[in-house]
Formats: C-alpha cells, sequence, structure tokens
C-alpha cells in the first residue's frame, strides 16, 4: 500500500503544514481516512494528501539561510533598534531640537 | 439557484466573516476586483524593487550592501508570491507582466520617482515601508484567504525591512551634518508622495474592494493609523515634515493635514510619473530581450548539436 | 602581515566582491522572478565572503576595517581577474560566467584546503557549502541552456566562447606565489589548478556537444542589457583589450599554453568596464570620509 502525507491547515489564515501521513492503497482512501486520523479533535478546517513519491527534498538543507553571517535577514540583525531610537530621542530632547507638536497618546507601532 | 441568489448568498457569507478559496464559486465582479487588486500590489512589489536596487551597486558599507540586496530580494520574493495568488483567479503571469510593461496594468504611485541620495534608500525603507505596512496590516482581515496566507508571510518580512529602515534612518539622523541633511531632503521630497500614496479622500460607502471585504480600512483610516505611528517618531528626532498644517487634534482624536493637491497623483496614475517610462521602458527590453529564456521552459524542441 | 598571503587574500576577496557586485545588479530585473531570489542570494553568498575576507586582512594588519578594503582602494589595487568585472550582458552571458566562475572557484578552495594558512582554510570550511550550491545552479541552468532551444544554445554557446579565455586568466599566477608554493600557503600551483578546471569544463562541454566553445574562442563581448544603476546602459570604450591567455589541443586534453603575459587581474590591471563598476561602487563611502551608515 502506498503511503500518503498529509497537510492541514489549522485555520483559514494560515499555511498548510504537514501533520503526518497515512497508508491507503489509492487517493480516494487516502482522503477518506486522512480526515479521521488527523483531523476529528477539530485541529483544523482544510486537509490535503499527496503521495510521499510527489514529495522531493532539496540537497543541501545546510545551506538554507545559513552558512556565512546572514544576521541582516533576520530581525536579530537589527535587535537594538528601539534602544537606539530612544537614545537619540533623549539626545535630541536635551539639545531642544525635537520638533515641537502634540502627540497622541499611544503612538501605535505596526511593526510588532 | 440565479446567479443574484448565488451573488447575495456569497455577500452574505462574506458579511459573516467567511473566508473565499480560489476554488469556491465568485461572482464575477469579486473575481475581477480581486484579481486587479492583487495584480497591481504584485506589480508595486516588482516596480518597488527598482528604486531601491539602484542603491545596491553604492552602499557605502558591506553590511548595508547585503541588508539592502536581502531587502530588494524580499520585495521580489513578495512579487512571486503575489503573482502566484493572482494567476489563481485565472490570468498568467505572462500576460500580468506584459500587459505591466505595455503600460496596460498600473503600479503604486510612489515607485514612478527617481531616489536621488542614500537618504532616499532610508525613507523609502522606513516611511514608504511603514506605509505600505500600515495597509497591508489591513488586508490581514481580507475576505479572500490565499491573500490572507499571503500577507501573513509579507508582513513578517515588512517588519523586520522596518527595523532595517529606521536602522538606516537613524544611523543618517544621528550622522554628519552632511548626512542629517541627506535624510531631511529625502523626507522633504518624499512627503507628498507618501500622501498620495494612501489616495485621495474617498467615500467608503461607493468603494467596490471595501463591499467585497477585500480590503477593509479607508484610505483615511490608514493615513491617520501612518500618521500616529510615524511623525511622533521623526518629531522626536528633530526631523520635520513638509506640511506646515499637520497637527494632532487632541480633542476630536485625529490628525488634521494639509492637502498636498491631486493633479501630480492623478498624473502619475495615468502613466507620467517622473520615472514611469524609463522604468518600463528597461523592464519592457528585459522582457522582450528574454522571450528565449521564457522558450527554454515551454516545451520548444531542443537544438540538435 | 605577511606580504605574499595578503596578495592571495586580496585577490580571492576581490573576485568574490566584484563576482557579487555584478550578481547584485541583477536583482529586481530578472526576467524570471524565482530566479531573480535565487541569484540574489548568490550575490549575497560571494559578498559575505568577500566581507570574512577582507575582515581577516583587516585583522591581520592590512587595513583599519573591511570597509576601508572594499570601498576605499583605489581601481588599480583591486586583484581580481578580469572576467568578474565584466558587465552582465545579458542572462545567458552571466550565467556562463557564473558557471566557469564558480566552477573555478570550486576547484581553488579544493586546491586550497591544505594550506598552512589556516585562518583562510577556517574560512574556507564555511564558504564551501553555499560554494558547491552555487555550482549546482550553475551546472542547473548550464544543461537547461545548453540542451534547450537553438536560441538559447546559441546565445550561452556564444556567451561562453567569448569568456573562456578571460575565465582561463582566473588561475593568472600571483606575483608572489613562488614564495606561497615555499611556506606552504599554496599546496597546489595555480597552473595545477587551472589544469584541473580545464579537465572538468572540457567534459562538461563535450556532454552537450559544445567543445567547439574551446576552439572559436572570441573576443569579450562588450555592451550590457541590464542597466545599471545610473538607469542607463554603459557604453564600451574602445580601450586596448587585455590580451587574454591561450589554450590549446594536445594529446586529446585541452591545456594552457603561452603563459600568462597581460592577462593583469592579479597585478590590477583591468578592462574599461571596470573604472564605471569601481566609481559607483566606492564613490558614496569615498565622498564621505570617516561617516558611519
Amino acid at each position: 500500500m502506498e503511503v500518503w502525507e498529509v497537510f492541514s491547515r489549522r485555520t483559514t489564515d494560515d499555511p498548510l503544514v504537514h501533520v503526518g501521513a497515512v497508508k491507503a492503497p489509492d487517493l480516494d482512501m487516502a482522503l477518506l481516512l486522512a480526515r479521521e486520523a488527523f483531523l476529528r479533535h477539530g485541529e483544523g478546517v482544510d486537509c490535503y494528501v499527496t503521495q510521499r513519491g510527489d514529495l522531493h527534498r532539496i540537497s543541501m538543507p545546510q545551506t538554507l539561510g545559513r552558512g556565512t553571517d546572514k544576521s541582516y535577514r533576520r530581525p536579530d540583525g537589527y535587535a537594538k533598534i528601539g534602544a537606539k531610537h530612544k537614545k537619540m530621542r533623549e539626545e535630541i530632547a536635551a539639545k531642544g531640537l525635537a520638533i515641537p507638536g502634540e502627540r497622541p497618546p499611544t503612538s501605535r507601532r505596526s511593526d510588532g | 439557484m440565479t446567479y443574484e441568489e448565488r451573488t447575495r448568498e456569497f455577500k452574505a457569507r462574506i458579511d459573516a466573516g467567511d473566508k473565499v478559496e480560489a476554488s469556491d464559486w465568485m461572482p464575477d465582479q469579486y473575481r475581477e476586483a480581486t484579481l486587479k487588486f492583487i495584480e497591481m500590489h504584485a506589480n508595486s512589489e516588482i516596480m518597488g524593487a527598482l528604486p531601491e536596487r539602484e542603491w545596491i551597486p553604492r552602499a557605502p558599507t558591506l553590511r548595508r550592501k547585503l541588508s539592502l540586496n536581502a531587502k530588494v530580494q524580499d520585495e521580489v520574493g513578495h512579487a512571486q508570491i503575489l503573482y502566484r495568488i493572482a494567476e489563481d483567479l485565472g490570468k498568467s503571469r505572462e500576460q500580468m507582466f506584459d500587459d505591466l510593461v505595455n503600460g496596460r496594468t498600473k503600479f503604486h504611485n510612489v515607485f514612478h520617482y527617481p531616489t536621488k541620495s542614500w537618504g532616499d534608500v532610508a525613507v523609502i525603507g522606513w516611511l514608504i515601508d511603514g506605509a505600505a505596512l500600515v495597509t497591508q496590516h489591513a488586508l490581514l482581515q481580507s475576505s479572500y484567504a490565499p491573500y490572507v496566507r499571503a500577507m501573513r508571510r509579507i508582513c513578517a518580512e515588512e517588519s523586520l525591512h522596518l527595523r532595517h529602515g529606521e536602522d538606516l534612518s537613524l544611523e543618517l539622523a544621528n550622522g554628519t551634518p552632511a548626512q542629517r541633511e541627506m535624510f531631511q531632503d529625502a523626507v522633504d521630497r518624499w512627503w507628498s508622495p507618501i500622501m498620495h500614496f494612501f489616495g485621495p479622500p474617498s467615500k467608503p460607502d461607493k468603494d467596490v474592494l471595501l463591499y467585497w471585504g477585500i480590503k477593509t480600512k479607508s484610505n483615511e483610516e490608514l493615513r491617520q493609523e501612518f500618521f500616529t505611528t510615524y511623525v511622533p517618531k521623526l518629531w522626536d528626532i528633530g526631523i520635520s515634515v513638509p506640511d506646515k498644517q499637520l497637527r494632532y487634534d487632541a480633542a476630536a482624536g485625529e490628525w488634521q493635514w494639509g492637502d498636498p493637491g491631486w493633479d501630480e497623483f492623478w498624473e502619475v496614475v495615468r502613466g507620467n510619473g517622473p520615472m514611469t517610462q524609463t522604468r518600463l521602458a528597461w523592464r519592457k527590453a528585459m522582457w522582450d530581450n528574454h522571450a528565449w529564456l521564457r522558450d527554454v521552459f515551454a516545451g520548444l524542441p531542443r537544438a540538435v548539436a | 602581515m605577511d606580504d605574499a598571503r595578503l596578495t592571495l587574500l586580496l585577490a580571492i576577496a576581490d573576485d568574490e566582491m566584484v563576482t557579487g557586485h555584478r550578481l547584485g545588479e541583477w536583482t529586481g530585473w530578472v526576467p524570471y522572478i524565482e530566479e531573480d531570489l535565487a541569484l540574489s542570494s548568490i550575490a549575497q553568498d560571494e559578498i559575505g565572503h568577500a566581507k570574512a575576507l577582507y575582515e581577516l586582512a583587516a585583522d591581520l594588519g592590512a587595513a583599519p576595517s573591511a570597509d576601508a578594503l572594499a570601498f576605499g582602494r583605489r581601481a588599480d589595487q583591486y586583484r581580481h581577474a578580469v572576467l568578474c568585472e565584466r558587465s552582465n550582458k545579458d542572462f545567458a552571458y552571466t550565467i556562463a560566467r557564473h558557471y566557469l566562475y564558480d566552477t573555478a572557484d570550486e576547484i581553488r578552495l579544493g586546491g586550497l584546503s591544505q594550506s598552512s594558512f589556516k585562518e583562510l582554510v577556517q574560512l574556507f570550511t564555511v564558504f564551501r557549502p553555499e560554494e558547491r550550491y552555487h555550482t549546482v545552479h550553475a551546472r542547473t541552468w548550464f544543461s537547461r541552456l545548453a540542451d534547450g532551444p537553438v536560441d538559447a544554445k546559441h546565445r550561452f554557446s556564444e556567451a561562453l566562447a567569448s569568456l573562456m579565455g578571460e575565465a582561463v586568466a582566473l588561475f593568472e599566477p600571483l606575483p608572489a606565489e613562488e614564495s606561497l608554493r615555499e611556506d606552504g600557503t599554496m599546496p597546489v600551483p595555480s597552473e595545477q589548478m587551472l589544469g584541473r578546471w580545464l579537465d572538468g569544463v572540457t567534459r562538461d562541454l563535450e556532454s552537450f556537444g559544445l567543445e567547439r566553445v574551446l576552439e572559436e574562442r572570441s573576443e569579450p563581448a562588450i555592451g550590457d542589457l541590464v542597466p545599471t544603476s545610473s538607469g542607463a546602459a554603459e557604453e564600451s570604450g574602445d580601450a586596448a583589450r587585455l590580451r587574454v591567455p591561450g589554450i590549446e589541443r594536445q594529446d586529446g586534453r585541452w591545456v594552457h599554453t603561452g603563459g600568462f603575459e597581460g592577462a593583469g587581474g592579479r597585478r590590477g590591471h583591468h578592462s574599461e568596464e571596470f573604472a564605471p563598476l569601481w566609481e559607483e561602487m566606492t564613490n558614496l563611502y569615498r565622498t564621505h570620509p570617516g561617516a558611519t551608515w
């Protein structure tokens, strides 16, 4: 019997993730069995299967975003940005160079 | 069920917060509006790579050369994601590219302008990406599920870009007098394109995108969010914005701003921005001169050695 | 620091820097979006390698910082091979250069793996998986283009033919090669590495019926399709061309003949295509001495 890999998404907003595999003789059986094998507790809102032979692995996974320093591609490459802004704000305020004007009560950060 | 009944039922689904998948039945108007909106978003990502990429070869340090390349690469990646989901609405990527390079479809106004200094890289990376992120955050509530999933990934990357952009900006604002001036000058030049980016104040009840829940916030709501997030940050580091009327009205709980005028905006939208034709012409040249590359994958016969 | 080792370090660093710079010019322009992402990553890998090598050189006392080496030198102080500085032309040309450069780089990394220059060997262990990935990328494209429709195959083989001579010059011996040989910095001489590389390239070309590329080498191509930052295509001047090293078929193998006189990249001689690249790459850094970015 074939091995069928099973994917589901938790909510409609989520990506498909691999949740396991089932053994089944054909596609219809695989679809029928996968739902009860992995989603019977309400784990997700959708489910897909594919034959294992249709999944292919990349070579050299150790090079994925690793190797020479690639911190500039990640948030930790800019870890101190909040402190940097705060320090500068204080220096500018001390010099009296801040632009006057009423600020709203909470400046919402939209990058959180 | 008649078409009208199905459409009413579809609208009720959306109003109840249900999400639409590519394989679901949808009214023609929904499909067309969603495709057009996502296609323009994709076009804007790929065209938006151009003004910034001009500075990859000029970046002043190795670290900045790397981070700017990675940042522009992410924008190209966003185009890839968005063209993919647009394709599933029934228009091929080739057709979308062809329409773009021949001026039949549009891209956001801010990507029609030249970049003049490293200060522009900072302003694009912080304020323009900031403006884009405000609008993209609102799309996380869209009724079209593949778009929501795409925006989840894109917003995560954009919040990295924002840090990158803020880092660039602070370095300039905190740098030599020439660097500080470079940054202030860039803010001054980009301010009205940023105001234009949010679009003219619109009538939400007439907006087909809001009607179908493809987007969920009006131009004005998004502009107000942008002011609240970024204007205090700029003021705090002693950088002014070139709008004398801009002020926060505590009583009204909103920002008052000076109308930048919309003639230039409409000119740009019509494809007459300062860099529109140049950038499209280059992209068209690249596209047309590499038709042979598309043939490599089009199943054309192999050459006989 | 020992000058001979520094020339080796800078030759490799400059190769990677200029290669990464040229690949970075493609970012946003590749007429196949997925491939745009792949080329950008390779550009970043190469710049990342240059950065690590310049940092090592700076640590060893060559300059106050890696950035000073990358952006603060005169054009004639760069030691990269001329191949790396050639403008991108079109996608076929870029892939041809990418294949020739990265296969040569792989041979070079292998040839230096037993070097007595420990700090360099240590860096190479980090680079090698990335460089191996670059050659997989290059070879995958090689086969698609070499085995593709008439137009693709023609463009690709023309590009290879125009690049072949300057690719041989990647192995131009360093001025200090003799002393590098003596102290074990270079366990394998350049000429021997070149032989290994030519054998591999010959095999690849033969398997796609492209061996005529080796016979019909042409002059370096000029003219660029990829817009440079100024937004206008480079007009190549007609400055005197550097001579390219020769290769010849002997006893069924392609071998290098006739020395390297006139190749020049390792001695700071560059083509007319390097000056505008250098100007653009270093201008902002040079205009604001002492600034941080």
